[in-house]
């Protein structure tokens, strides 16, 4: 084939290929890959599903970006970022619980992590369920943030308690067992500190941390998670059902504050006015713990931590940080009346004895 | 208000079908339109979202089959953009590979409609029932109603679950265990229409409401029926709850989250929030207000089962031991122009159909059940002698049977549609009075035109003259090969039954979906 026959292939080849990018150009996020291609540092991370809007909210964006980083979050449960790493296919993992950085961090022989923020495990209810476990002793307290005893919530459920069974449930008299809503414990950070939280109250307020103990407490706490029926796979979809749908789907949600705190921030949210939040007694923290595997990473947790503009976003998606002294004052202005300090709270288990007691509920739900 | 947007809704319904079934727009040949496969509950708010998705960038291409058969396809690797389902919770349990994403975009609960009338009677009125008070309702002859056949349709699903849930005192998840044959039964001998998809069942009971006290559908459909039947029902959410579908788009193809970002987006702005909400379902944006003469409140809540295998147990139990056995007869071409490949396919999808296929959930649930009775009537230029076969779990022999008979026959002659169908109609409606718990319905398949015996004409005259309660019998025709489409239709139309094509796609699955009607 001579040149002359071959240029207008050529041509054609290449104005083909052009269309052929520029379509596909034109599928991605123009503006993503812009601000990729002037950051100097650009880390993928394997992280918690619920972080996801804050990583990608603009002012958490554009702060990264002046120090000249952009980030790529994978979303991935906080049990297979640490079951599933794999050296040098990630910058750094961002679990949602204690446990799982723990693991990772050994699994990764990583230092520098840095907690940037963390949020209290709560209760999301409506004010008659709320009245209802107050008449029968279990919540105490007034207003929009409340007590509920975990232990004799844990009792009432494991006595396989419906609402109409109660004392004074003329508001909520229904068939309806008495559950607290949770993710599917095999996928879902939340549903994990739930099963935390639960053995720590089951085994007398005391961390759970031998084998034998955590197949006996999963094995007494099972029903509390079988009972539900079908459970969601991520901590957003339960909570789209407790606003939408409100009291007669969901009477009680096991929740990230950080969720109900980022809801009623807005000025609009629908039926604000009836819910009430549950702030178990002993709660559980889900600590957002960042375990860089590279310098570059370590830098990034750093800013992270210690950025104005990072930070302020982290108050308004319903993040405390580490040293905040009390509630943002942005919380305060909106009417937020959680608590200050969140003293009464239970240790995790480790990772492994987590994972043994999700194996136990695993085994039973298959 | 609400009339100007209905006569919006039917021009882009009248639009959608002047282009054609399926497509013959833009967006149909698109390779990059976003695609959707879609339950069929869907359908009615396609038009809109098809328009507003193009408006913003992102055309959309719709699917639609029924859940089974949507899980199905998904989990044998089909590769499609995303899943829109009613039901996330049997979606999320079947599907082998995780979405890579789930956002819940609307809610309908799944109640019953009840004739004033009848609700007055049953003091249903007053105070509402529990969804077992409405089963003995129906075991005691107070109630007949219409539901979807929970094998192939959602709210005939989730119906299901709420029943054997009260039945089994529980307002929590279902297990394995928790399947009271007699109540259950009692509750099923009540159902007097069934559909495969519960649009149909609406437009079904539409036509039949003298005959029937009322419908279990979403409250969505029964809310939207209501504008246009004579006797308006009086929806009843049942005291212990009511199983809530959840509608939401699964990404199922990772590569296009951009897309799929975008269009959540749309379908959750506002605007498509408050469409949603014209269609009487419940938007899962709370502060979009609720269409007029919605009930504020949702029913409590009733879980779908945790686990699988609770549902298939619950299923396969519907199927073998339940529900009102099924009296088929099969009316099958096997004149000249059948030969060859045409009459292979007809002998695989019967012998699909006989012994089911334990993979996949079509399979499963789509087969001849126990208890079953089928007749096997074949017609060339004449009328073949019919055979009776009776599926028996303990006992293979009738499904043996079954098979050498499709497997025997043999393609020659003329086409006698009519004089065949009017056998298998007559001795139906003969067999009717002695068991009269069966549901019967009769199954076409022709390739051809009629040429032999009786036409259309004639057969017309032949069910006009058949007393009124002889003609409850439908006939389901399968459009196929070179059949007159339009006088397919027609047969359907005249006996409450509706076609099949089976033109393009595969007789099985057909087959399949026609199972869910019978």
């Amino acid at each position: 084939m001579s040149a002359r026959r071959l240029l207008p292939l050529l041509l054609l080849l290449l104005v083909v290929g052009g269309v052929g990018f520029g379509i596909y150009r034109s599928h991605g996020n123009l503006a993503d890959q812009r601000r990729s291609a002037a950051a100097a540092h650009v880390l993928s991370g394997a992280i918690g599903s619920e972080k996801e809007p804050f990583l990608d909210d603009p002012a958490v964006k554009q702060a990264l970006a002046a120090q000249g980083f952009a980030v790529h979050p994978d979303k991935v449960g906080s049990r297979e970022i640490a079951t599933g790493y794999k050296p040098g296919a990630y910058a750094f993992g961002w679990p949602s619980g204690s446990p799982a950085a723990t693991k990772l961090k050994l699994i990764a022989h990583a230092q520098g992590e840095v907690t940037p923020f963390y949020t209290p495990m709560v209760i999301a209810t409506w004010g008659p369920i709320a009245d209802i476990l107050a008449a029968n002793g279990i919540v105490s307290g007034k207003g929009q943030f409340r007590t509920v005893d975990m232990h004799k919530l844990a009792d009432l459920m494991l006595s396989d308690k419906r609402w109409k069974d109660l004392a004074h449930a003329e508001a909520f008299p229904v068939n309806k067992a008495v559950l607290v809503t949770t993710t599917d414990v095999r996928k879902s950070n939340s549903a994990a500190m739930y099963l935390a939280l639960l053995s720590y109250v089951a085994h007398g307020d005391q961390v759970v941390d031998d084998r034998a103990t955590a197949q006996a407490t999963a094995g007494k706490l099972a029903p509390l998670f079988l009972r539900q029926g079908f459970q969601e796979g991520s901590s957003a979809s339960p909570f789209t059902d407790y606003t939408a749908m409100g009291m007669g789907k969901t009477p009680l949600l096991f929740a990230y504050e950080s969720q109900i705190v980022e809801y009623l921030l807005k000025p609009d949210a629908p039926r604000k006015k009836d819910m009430v939040v549950l702030l178990p007694s002993p709660t559980i923290l889900s600590k957002n713990v960042f375990v860089p595997y590279t310098d570059d990473a370590r830098r990034l947790g750093n800013l992270l931590a210690s950025d104005p503009a990072i930070r302020a976003a982290a108050h308004r998606y319903g993040y405390r940080l580490p040293d905040d002294a009390g509630v943002p004052a942005a919380w305060k202005q909106a009417g937020i009346a959680a608590p200050d300090t969140v003293l009464d709270v239970a240790d995790p288990p480790s990772f492994e004895t987590l994972e043994t007691m999700i194996g136990v509920i695993e085994a039973k739900l298959q | 208000m609400i009339p100007i947007r209905r006569l919006l809704g039917l021009l882009l319904l009248l639009m959608a079908a002047a282009c054609g079934k399926g497509g013959g727009d833009a967006t149909a040949d698109d390779p990059h339109a976003f695609h959707i496969l879609a339950g069929s509950e869907l359908k009615d708010i396609e038009p809109q979202v098809k328009a507003e998705a193009a408006r913003i960038g992102v055309p959309v291409r719709f699917d639609y089959a029924g859940t089974l058969d949507i899980i199905d396809r998904v989990n044998r690797g089909e590769a499609v953009d995303a899943v829109w389902v009613a039901n996330g919770a049997y979606t999320g349990l079947a599907l082998k590979a995780k979405p890579a994403a789930s956002t819940k975009i609307m809610y309908s609960q799944i109640v019953l409609g009840v004739k004033p009338a009848v609700a007055a009677a049953l003091g249903w009125d007053k105070a509402p029932p529990s969804w077992k008070e409405i089963a003995a309702a129906a075991a005691a002859g107070k109630l007949h109603y219409a539901m979807t056949n929970p094998t192939a349709s959602n709210s005939g699903l989730s119906a299901l679950v709420a029943v054997a849930s009260s039945i089994a005192g529980k307002g929590e998840g279902l297990g394995s265990g928790d399947v009271d044959a007699p109540a259950l039964k009692g509750f099923l001998s009540g159902q007097a229409l069934t559909a495969g998809s519960s649009g149909w069942l609406a437009e079904a009971y539409a036509r039949e409401e003298g005959r029937l006290d009322g419908m279990i559908n979403y409250e969505s459909v029964l809310l939207e029926a209501n504008r246009s039947l004579r006797t308006p029902l009086t929806l009843i959410y049942p005291r212990d709850g009511a199983v809530t579908a959840d509608y939401p788009l699964l990404l199922a193809n990772p590569a296009r989250r951009a897309d799929y970002d975008t269009l959540i987006g749309l379908l959750l702005s506002k605007a498509e929030q408050g469409y949603f909400a014209g269609t009487m379902r419940r938007p899962s944006d709370a502060s979009v207000p609720l269409a007029q003469g919605m009930r504020a409140d949702a029913a409590v809540d009733l879980p779908f089962p945790a686990k699988l295998d609770a549902v298939d147990a619950l299923l396969t139990a519907y199927l073998d031991k339940l529900r009102r056995p099924v009296r088929s007869w099969f009316v099958l071409d096997r004149s000249g122009s059948m030969e060859g490949e045409r009459i292979d396919d007809l002998k695989a999808a019967m012998r699909g159909l006989v012994e089911g296929d334990p993979t996949t959930l079509a399979g499963r649930y789509a087969r001849l059940a126990d208890r079953e009775k089928t007749t096997v009537v074949t017609f060339s230029g004449a009328v073949d002698g019919p055979r009776d076969f009776t599926i028996d779990k303990a006992d293979p022999a009738g499904r043996q049977a079954l098979l050498q008979t499709v497997g025997a026959i043999q393609t020659d002659g003329g086409t006698a549609i009519y004089d065949a169908v009017a056998q298998a109609y007559r001795a139906a409606v003969a067999e009717q009075p002695q068991a009269p718990d069966r549901v019967y319905s009769i199954v076409l398949m022709t390739d051809g035109e009629n040429n032999v015996g009786m036409n259309l004409a004639d057969f017309e005259r032949f069910y006009a003259a058949l007393p009124p309660q002889k003609t409850t019998i439908r006939v389901f025709p399968i459009l196929f090969g070179e059949g007159d489409a339009d006088e397919m239709k027609r047969l359907a139309d005249i006996t409450g039954g509706r076609t099949f094509d089976a033109r393009k796609g595969d007789l099985l699955s057909v087959f399949r979906d026609i199972r869910g009607y019978q």
